[in-house]
């Protein structure tokens, strides 16, 4: 009988699992494994060198976005966790958080008005230099795009780890003598690295998925989910593209586990949530 | 005493560039949409 009842439990949460992740990674997987030009897609995939440059692409622009976001983000999230009241504390962090309701094509309109061909960098440059200077359309501007969906999330992961560092530790190593990048280093630096762990792992995944983005700045940008995209319905070519996608998951996959291991938690959605 | 104020300051100095970087655009996008066509 509770054998029976622990059952009733575990059917629905089964069903959900096979239904919506199990069923569609294998006809993904098994998509991908079809036959291309007399070869596996997955052999296609892994001996043309365009597939190969565009995921270094990715991994590359995601991981160094990702670097960025969380140098930038630290400072910043010390900031609002050291300074908890002062005049319009809820107005800069309203500013800090607002683009986080912006979808990626949003974020790719703004990176154009920002430093597109009207942009206004192009308009600052030409009245200075005379040259109009534009990079919203490249990987310099996909960089920016990325920068600018990831800090608000990672500045509220980041503050929420910083606010829960005891003040009373830091002045007790300041009365010790420790000077303040030492504090920092020895004490506030452990005590984020969860949370360091989770904005980095949560920046690295967004960055390395991110279609709308890409697809706002220009379908030339040569990363993975823009190959997908062309495969998929440029070329109709199903099974390179299921196989790109299976490879783009895997990637992914291996730079949050490791993330994970480094930052001591374990792999999963709850874990990159997990307050430190 | 002066190495607190220093990293008060950069502090100040880096939040208030991140919050001008995040909300530039958006208001950018505001001021288009009142003056002019941008494409």
């Amino acid at each position: 009988m509770r054998r029976c009842g622990w059952m009733m439990f575990a059917v629905p949460a089964a069903v959900v699992f096979v239904a919506f992740w199990l069923l569609p990674m294998a006809r993904l997987a098994g998509m991908g494994a079809q036959p291309v030009e007399g070869r596996s897609a997955y052999w296609v995939v892994l001996t043309h060198g365009a597939y190969w440059r565009s995921l270094l692409n990715t991994v590359a622009l995601s991981s160094g976005a990702t670097v960025a976001t969380l140098v930038v983000a630290v400072p910043v999230a010390r900031f609002l966790a050291m300074r908890r009241q002062f005049p319009g504390r809820g107005v800069l962090v309203g500013m800090l958080t607002f683009p986080l309701a912006f979808p990626g094509v949003v974020v790719g309109f703004l990176v154009i008005l920002l430093a597109g061909r009207q942009g206004v960098v192009a308009s600052l440059s030409q009245a200075v230099t005379g040259e109009r200077w534009t990079f919203a359309y490249g990987m310099a501007g996909l960089f920016v795009g990325y920068l600018y969906f990831s800090l608000p999330r990672a500045i509220g992961v980041l503050t929420a780890a910083a606010e829960k560092i005891d003040p009373a530790i830091l002045e007790a190593a300041q009365t010790l003598g420790a000077r303040p990048w030492r504090r920092f280093i020895d004490i506030e630096l452990p005590a984020l690295r969860t949370a360091l762990g989770g904005a980095g792992a949560m920046s690295f995944a967004t960055s390395m998925g991110a279609f709308g983005t890409v697809f706002t700045l220009g379908t030339q940008i040569d990363v993975l989910p823009m190959t997908i995209y062309n495969e998929f319905t440029n070329y109709a070519n199903l099974p390179v593209a299921a196989a790109l996608s299976i490879v783009l998951g895997l990637a992914t996959w291996s730079v949050l586990y490791v993330a994970q291991a480094w930052a001591g938690g374990r792999l999963g959605g709850a874990a990159l949530a997990r307050p430190a | 005493m002066k190495s607190i104020s220093l990293d008060r300051s950069l502090g100040w100095a880096v939040t208030l560039t991140v919050a001008a970087f995040l909300i530039g655009p958006v208001v950018l996008s505001v001021l288009a949409g009142l003056t002019k066509n941008y494409f």
